[in-house]
């Protein structure tokens, strides 16, 4: 039991929960703060894995802008009536669950079967981080760039009235 | 000016293209095209004639296509045969050309006549110039084509169109005998040119056995093409259409292309004695039914459409006896004197309004005088009265069977050639001799019509000059160069006999029609039983109606209500059954993202569990 | 230090859950927050194996700043249409979200 092993099992427990919370709570906005926590603990596995910018970024982009995001997206719509009628066919979710189950179970079962060896952490730097993303990516930064730009406008295209 | 002979159905091909771009516009002007090609095609093959007499063959090809080893060429050949029929065709289709002017002047389609008919020149010059097998084979089909549209050149009346369909489908069974046999004929020579063919077949390149199948076969197109008998029931329907298309094809022309086509191939059919006696035999069975048919007839062109037949028969007995030469003469006599027959008749139909039945007829020789004469200058040239046409061709003819075909042959010929005599002075008595039945009093044509009948009659009195007992310019002309043997010659009691047999049959006709010595019904009240055969054209058309049409038909439509019921159904229920299932599969088709998404996963479990089973997990 | 195959056992639970959550929730604006989850269960594999993986390599942290603005421009897009849809059917329930249908 290394300490990083107790960190990591708390993180993850923490971020596992809240993301059963996620799907399980029954107001909107309560789901949405169980997102935040469950980036927040994923942001600390980061720190664990030594990747500190990255984590830093999580917190800013995830648990600081998405969260806001998607409050505000909740507040804009119809936030109060959260359990809709007729509910949905049982059958559906049962379906679901055990589709999604045996997918799980796939997953851990190829996971179980790996056997990489175990590393020391090492991490990356911002500078690291930044030499990479302008020298070798810069004509994906550029291209993200655009996407983002795209998404900007479409979003305020599709999100205003429509004239009348 | 043989190096030019190909211009010479080239001339009714401008016509025709001509005609069909612009004849709307023409109208009735067209005719003077059809007229100005038709009289340079006329020019062109007398000049070629008058140079290929004392001249040589000229021949000239180029490879169209190769296969393998074998080559098929196209080009042109003015032979002693060729120049021959290409004098015949074009001064006919010239005079014809000129006599539709007047004849279809009333008819608002005329330019589509007129170009139909130079549509036909060009086949019929064009197949007369083939240097090879499938050449003519082409034209031949072009020609019938050319047939059928103008046979049907009516055919807004149904007789015209059922007649039409009737000489399209009829001769279409003796064309397909003729394409087994030019198959079977390259398989074994190799080749399609006349001469390759007939060198081959000297060499001996075909059994005896292949070479009578062979022979046969190419025989039965000419059956077909010639109307000889059992294929013969297409012509006297084939009436139906104006009256000088059937002068030019149905009398001069089209119908003599399988007697052509046999002269062509003679080499073929005298290396095999089976099909020559095939071909003898059928030609006097067909000259002697068509000659008893038109004995009875009363249409005035059915009885010239049999009497073609008649002689049509009698051109296939000469070339099966050996006639070389006495069948392709009588081919070139007849086309004169059966076209001025057919033209004349088709004056007097004209000035009769379109009236057909000799019944009605009579008195006309003092009403029309120019046809009357033309008309009883063509009767005695095909009765065989010396010393006109008929009577040279029809000699040697009888002299050919009697010395290559026997006593039976001769007996059926000469019997023939009495009621030929016969019928032709019935026909010209009833229609010309007698009172004028009728309110309309005719008058003579105009001189469209007059000039190629008496152009014609000269050619029904001339043309047999060309080969007499005395001067037989014909025979060497047509035979040099050829091995068809030796060529009968008539003898004075050949002719006297023929001359007496014309006049028998002239006799009995003149008493019984127009002195009326002997009663009309002399010989139907004896037997009416044969009266009513010969009337009824010996049931044939009905029977070839029940053997062959009527069950082709029956089985037409067994297969039909197959198509409709059965395999029809089979196409319905495969419909069906995709629609229906469709109907059901759309309905999963929600809009529903989530559902959408739930099968996406399953189905990729199951593409997963597929590998894990098949290849073990991740391969 | 901790096995790298805990790291995707743990992206595997988030995912699924993710996933579950994106298959069976009403609103839309949960299925949204579950398609975040679901991108950052797979950022951690990025950042596990560029951090301890068998050849860790800078490339897996950068490869994660690509999806964390593609999950960004996907959050603002999809909340746009969200309030778009939101205004013109009055309603955020997934179920009702059918006229693409036959």
């Amino acid at each position: 039991m290394t300490p990083q092993l107790i960190f990591f099992l708390i993180l993850a427990v923490m971020a596992i929960a809240c993301a059963v919370l996620v799907i399980s709570l029954k107001k909107i906005s309560h789901r949405i703060i169980a997102m935040a926590f469950c980036f927040f603990a994923i942001a600390g596995l980061y720190f664990l894995l030594r990747a500190e910018f990255i984590g830093i970024v999580q917190i800013i982009v995830y648990v600081g802008a998405l969260s806001i995001l998607f409050i505000f997206g909740m507040m804009m719509t119809d936030h109060r009536n959260v359990t809709f009628v007729p509910d949905r066919k049982r059958g559906h979710k049962i379906l679901s669950f055990l589709g999604v189950g045996t997918l799980l179970g796939l997953m851990l079962y190829g996971i179980s079967t790996l056997d990489f060896p175990v590393n020391e952490a090492q991490g990356g730097t911002g500078e690291e981080i930044g030499i990479q993303l302008y020298g070798h990516y810069v004509i994906a930064v550029q291209g993200v760039g655009i996407l983002l730009l795209a998404a900007l406008v479409g979003a305020v295209v599709l999100a205003r009235k429509e004239a009348e | 000016m043989l190096q030019n002979a190909w211009l010479i159905p080239v001339f009714p091909l401008i016509a025709f293209i001509i005609l069909l771009l612009f004849g709307r516009f023409l109208k009735d002007k067209s005719s003077y095209v059809g007229i100005a090609a038709l009289a340079l095609s006329f020019i062109f093959s007398l000049l070629v004639l008058m140079e290929r007499i004392g001249g040589e063959t000229y021949g000239f090809t180029v490879n169209w296509l190769t296969t393998g080893d074998r080559t098929i060429s196209a080009g042109y050949e003015v032979t002693a045969l060729n120049v021959m029929m290409l004098f015949v065709v074009a001064a006919v289709s010239l005079l014809v050309h000129i006599f539709s002017r007047e004849y279809m002047h009333e008819d608002n389609r005329i330019h589509v006549f007129y170009s139909y008919l130079a549509l036909f020149s060009f086949s019929m010059l064009g197949l007369v110039l083939s240097p090879n097998l499938l050449q003519l084979f082409i034209f031949w089909e072009l020609v019938g084509l050319s047939s059928f549209l103008l046979v049907g050149f009516w055919y807004f009346k149904p007789e015209a169109a059922a007649a039409a369909k009737k000489a399209f489908l009829v001769t279409r069974i003796g064309d397909v005998g003729l394409l087994i046999g030019l198959i079977l004929l390259f398989n074994a020579t190799g080749s399609l040119e006349y001469s390759a063919v007939f060198s081959a077949i000297e060499a001996g390149a075909a059994t005896n056995t292949m070479l009578t199948v062979i022979a046969v076969l190419i025989f039965l197109g000419a059956v077909g093409k010639s109307a000889q008998f059992p294929l013969h029931v297409w012509l006297p329907d084939a009436m139906e259409g104006p009256t000088p298309v059937s002068a030019l094809i149905h009398a001069a022309t089209m119908v003599a292309a399988g007697v052509y086509l046999v002269g062509v191939m003679y080499p073929v059919f005298l290396a095999s004695s089976t099909a020559m006696l095939i071909v003898a035999w059928v030609g006097a069975i067909t000259a002697f039914i068509a000659a008893t048919i038109a004995l009875v007839n009363t249409d005035i062109k059915r009885i010239l459409a049999y009497s073609t037949i008649s002689q049509l028969g009698f051109m296939m007995l000469a070339l099966g006896t050996g006639g070389y030469v006495a069948g392709l003469f009588h081919l070139m006599t007849h086309a004169f004197f059966k076209a001025l027959l057919f033209l004349g008749a088709g004056s007097v139909i004209f000035a009769l309004h379109h009236r057909q039945d000799i019944r009605n007829m009579g008195g006309l020789w003092n009403r029309m005088k120019i046809t009357s004469v033309t008309f009883l200058i063509g009767t005695l040239a095909i009765a065989g009265a010396p010393p006109l046409a008929g009577f040279w061709s029809k000699e040697v003819i009888l002299a050919a069977v009697l010395e290559g075909g026997g006593i039976v042959l001769f007996l059926i010929a000469a019997v023939t050639a009495f009621m030929t005599a016969f019928y032709m002075f019935r026909l010209f008595f009833r229609v010309f001799t007698g009172e004028f039945k009728g309110e309309h009093e005719p008058v003579e044509n105009k001189k469209f019509m007059t000039v190629p009948l008496v152009a014609l009659a000269v050619f029904a009195v001339v043309a047999g000059f060309v080969n007499t007992p005395f001067a037989a310019g014909l025979e060497g002309f047509l035979t040099e160069g050829l091995n068809v043997g030796e060529q009968a010659h008539g003898t004075i009691w050949l002719a006297g006999l023929s001359v007496l047999l014309a006049a028998g049959g002239f006799g009995l006709a003149w008493a019984m029609y127009y002195k009326g010595t002997v009663a009309q019904d002399f010989f139907t009240s004896k037997a009416p039983g044969v009266h009513k055969l010969l009337l009824n054209k010996y049931y044939l058309d009905e029977i070839y109606q029940a053997a062959f049409a009527r069950p082709t038909v029956a089985a037409g439509k067994f297969l039909a209500e197959v198509d409709r019921r059965v395999i029809d159904g089979i196409v319905l229920v495969a419909a069906r059954s995709v629609e229906r299932s469709g109907q059901v599969i759309r309905k999963q088709h929600n809009g529903q993202l989530q559902t959408y998404g739930l099968v996406t996963i399953i189905g990729g479990l199951a593409v997963i569990a597929l590998a894990f089973v098949l290849r073990g997990y991740f391969g | 230090m901790v096995p790298v195959t805990f790291f995707l056992a743990l992206g595997a639970v988030l995912f699924c859950i993710g996933l579950y959550g994106v298959l069976t929730r009403r609103h839309l604006v949960v299925v949204l927050v579950c398609i975040e989850l679901m991108l950052n269960s797979v950022n951690i594999n990025l950042v596990a194996f560029s951090s301890i993986g068998p050849f860790a390599n800078i490339t897996g942290q950068v490869f994660s700043l690509f999806i964390f603005t593609v999950a960004a421009a996907e959050a603002a897009v999809g909340l746009a249409i969200l309030i778009a849809l939101y205004r013109n059917r009055e309603s955020i329930d997934v179920i009702k979200q059918d006229i693409m249908r036959w």
